[in-house]
This record gives structure tokens, C-alpha cells and sequence, in this order.
């Protein structure tokens, strides 16, 4: 058999570490001494487990410290939570960042605009108070309104002054 | 053997006890892995250290492999040993203490990474660099300098190939490679079938010939 065949891909690497079964073993021996292919894999397989078996080696901390860390976070765990951690502070502290900021953002008030012109004007009016300080000028101009009526005064029927 | 014991099944509680027999002694070293497991869960003073002096290199030095950052691999096996005695009182026995302790660790590990990609991906951090002026190289057998440093290099980079596989994968490899696990122990602490498992190795491996160059 050459290159044909199931070809055992997936067995060879526990094929190398001489992890199969003795039936599986001899089936994966047989094909790969009539496969090419799987020579070349199984060679592929060899150079890489081979690199890989000098690993980087991390440095270790010290063993001491870590023991004591590792006590103090049991000790902690064995407290249970903070107060601050625990179920009812939370909710509360939840609940009140909610009612501020629903205060902050709360709608405001908006000042509506007058209902008629008349609101209006008397507004705008009022705006320009400063006005009265000439109220005789203002009479005079009150009079000219009056012009009109006040050259009629002859026309005018009597009964009607 | 200074403690005789028996594990028994508590039904459906699903939980596990040790039974104690007669106690000859307490010496250190004098139990195995599952009756120190016991202990801890009878929260048997010294236990727990005793078992984290135990386990505390092999488990460092995995958390290492799976995230090669020292801080992250301290913080994570320390992790491992706490849940180890939250839930010593629930290991059954049905497995080695070392593939359910693996199992706690790797998960812890996995997850941590996938918690960390995005943020790896955002800042293009590589942990690989970072970590290289922390890292010990176990002695080349070749005297040759020229040879030797020609290893490291190409150890370095397959290595850092092994960092860049799936999470499963990589767990796979540094089982089988660095902690000599096989593929059924293996299969039991990633908590999937062995033919999964020899599909993870054959992938990584194709992955990594190639980073080996001709």
C-alpha cells in the first residue's frame, strides 16, 4: 500500500508517545511502513514533540511569599464578603446613584408663552417702564391720537357730545 | 500509609466523604493526593498546605504555559488551590485529585484568556516579548554555543507558535508535551472524548511543523 488507505493522522502523535493500545499500535506500525505519507507525518510529528520537549521554564516565586499570599486570600475568602460587598449596601448604594440622577436630570420647568396677544403686548410693554419717566410727552402723544376727533368737533351733532 | 480509609459515594447529594479508619500518623508525605483531598475537606489542619506545597510549582508553572504572564499564572493557580478547598468535600474520587485539580486550573486559565483577547487586540500586547527576559531556558544538551543558541531560538518561536493556537488546543499540547499527561488524562481535564483530543494534538502539531521550517 502506498499513499492509499485510512491513514491514521489523528493516532500518531499517542503513536510516538507509545500510548496505543497494542491492536491500534500494530494496525498504525503496518500502514505507516507501506504509507509514504505517514512517514512524512509521522517524521513531522517526531521533529515537533522533539522541539517541544525543551520547554521555556518560567522563574518561580518565592514559595514562602506565595504560601502566605495564597493564606491571606483563604483567610479573606473565610471572612466573606466586606460590608460594602454585601447584597443590602449595594441595593442601597444602587438606589441612591439612581434617585441622583434622576434628580440631576429631572425635567425643568419651562415658562410657557402667554395665552393672547394682549398678554403679550403687555409684556412687552412692561418691558419698557423706563417710559414713564416721560409721561408728559406720552399725554401729548395721547392727544394726537385724539386729532382726528378734535378737528370733527364742529361736524359732530350735538347729541352726540 | 498512615490513614486507612475508603472513598464512598453519598448518592445523590453528590457528595463524597472519606471514611476515616484507624489514624497511625500524621506524617507529611504520608498520603496520597486524593486522602490529602480528604483531609482538606475534613479542613484537617496542615492538609491544605501540605497539598499546595505539593501541587503549587506544577501548578504555577501550567498557568504559565496556557497565559506566560507571571502575575496572571500566580493569581490563577493561587485561585485553583482556593476552589480546590471550597470544594475539596465534592471531589468524589472517581478521577486522580491531579486531573480534577488540572481541570480546575486550566478552565480558570481558559477563561482568563478569553476574558483578556479583546483587550489584547486592542493594545497588540504581546506577552511572548514581555515575558522573554523572565524566562529560565533549560539547559541545551549540545555544548555547541552556536548549536545551542540555534535550539533556543527555534524553541523560542515554536513556543510562541504554541501561545497563538486555540485555547483547546494549546492546553492539549502543554498537557501531553509539558506535563506528560495522556490523551484519556487529558480528555478527562478538558472534559471531552479522546479522538477530540488527538484531533487538537494532530491539528497544533501541523500548525507548529510549520514554524520548524524544512
Amino acid at each position: 500500500m502506498s499513499d492509499s488507505g485510512h491513514h491514521p493522522a489523528t493516532a500518531l502523535v499517542p503513536y510516538v508517545k507509545d500510548e496505543l493500545a497494542p491492536a491500534e499500535r500494530a494496525r498504525v506500525a503496518a500502514h505507516v511502513e507501506s504509507c509514504e505519507r505517514c512517514q512524512v507525518a509521522l517524521a513531522d510529528v517526531r521533529a515537533v514533540l522533539g522541539a517541544l520537549a525543551s520547554s521555556p521554564v518560567p522563574i518561580e516565586p518565592h514559595w514562602g511569599r506565595y504560601r502566605a499570599e495564597l493564606r491571606a486570600r483563604l483567610a479573606e475568602q473565610a471572612r466573606g464578603p466586606r460590608w460594602w460587598q454585601r447584597p443590602l449596601p449595594i441595593a442601597l448604594s444602587a438606589g441612591l446613584a439612581v434617585a441622583l440622577l434622576l434628580f440631576t436630570f429631572r425635567p425643568m420647568p419651562v415658562e410657557k408663552p402667554a395665552a393672547n396677544l394682549t398678554q403679550i403686548e403687555e409684556t412687552a410693554l412692561g418691558a419698557r417702564l423706563d417710559m414713564l419717566k416721560h409721561y408728559d410727552v406720552v399725554s401729548r402723544l395721547d392727544m394726537l391720537d385724539a386729532l382726528d376727533e378734535i378737528r370733527q368737533l364742529d361736524v359732530v351733532p350735538v347729541r352726540d357730545r | 500509609m498512615g490513614e486507612a480509609g475508603l472513598w464512598v459515594a453519598a448518592g445523590d447529594s453528590g457528595v463524597g466523604w472519606w471514611a476515616l479508619g484507624t489514624v497511625v500518623s500524621h506524617e507529611r508525605g504520608d498520603f496520597s493526593d486524593e486522602a490529602l483531598c480528604a483531609r482538606v475537606a475534613a479542613r484537617e489542619e496542615g492538609a491544605f498546605d501540605e497539598l499546595v506545597e505539593r501541587y503549587q510549582a506544577r501548578a504555577y508553572r501550567l498557568a504559565w504555559s496556557l497565559l506566560r504572564d507571571a502575575e496572571d499564572a500566580k493569581d490563577l493557580s493561587q485561585e485553583a488551590f482556593l476552589r480546590v478547598y471550597q470544594s475539596a468535600g465534592r471531589f468524589r474520587g472517581d478521577a486522580r485529585f491531579s486531573t480534577w485539580f488540572y481541570r480546575i486550573l486550566v478552565n480558570l486559565c481558559l477563561d482568563h484568556r478569553r476574558r483578556r483577547r479583546w483587550w489584547q487586540r486592542t493594545v497588540a500586547h504581546d506577552p511572548d516579548e514581555e515575558q522573554a527576559a523572565l524566562v529560565e531556558r533549560q539547559p541545551a544538551r549540545d555544548p555547541d554555543p552556536g548549536q545551542r543558541a540555534s535550539e533556543e531560538q527555534t524553541m523560542t518561536r515554536l513556543w510562541a507558535a504554541v501561545h497563538r493556537l486555540s485555547p483547546q488546543q494549546r492546553a492539549a499540547v502543554v498537557l501531553s508535551v509539558q506535563e506528560q499527561l495522556s490523551t484519556a488524562e487529558i480528555a478527562a481535564v478538558l472534559r471531552c472524548s479522546e479522538p477530540t483530543v488527538r484531533v487538537h494534538l494532530h491539528r497544533a502539531v501541523q500548525a507548529l511543523r510549520r514554524k520548524l521550517g524544512p
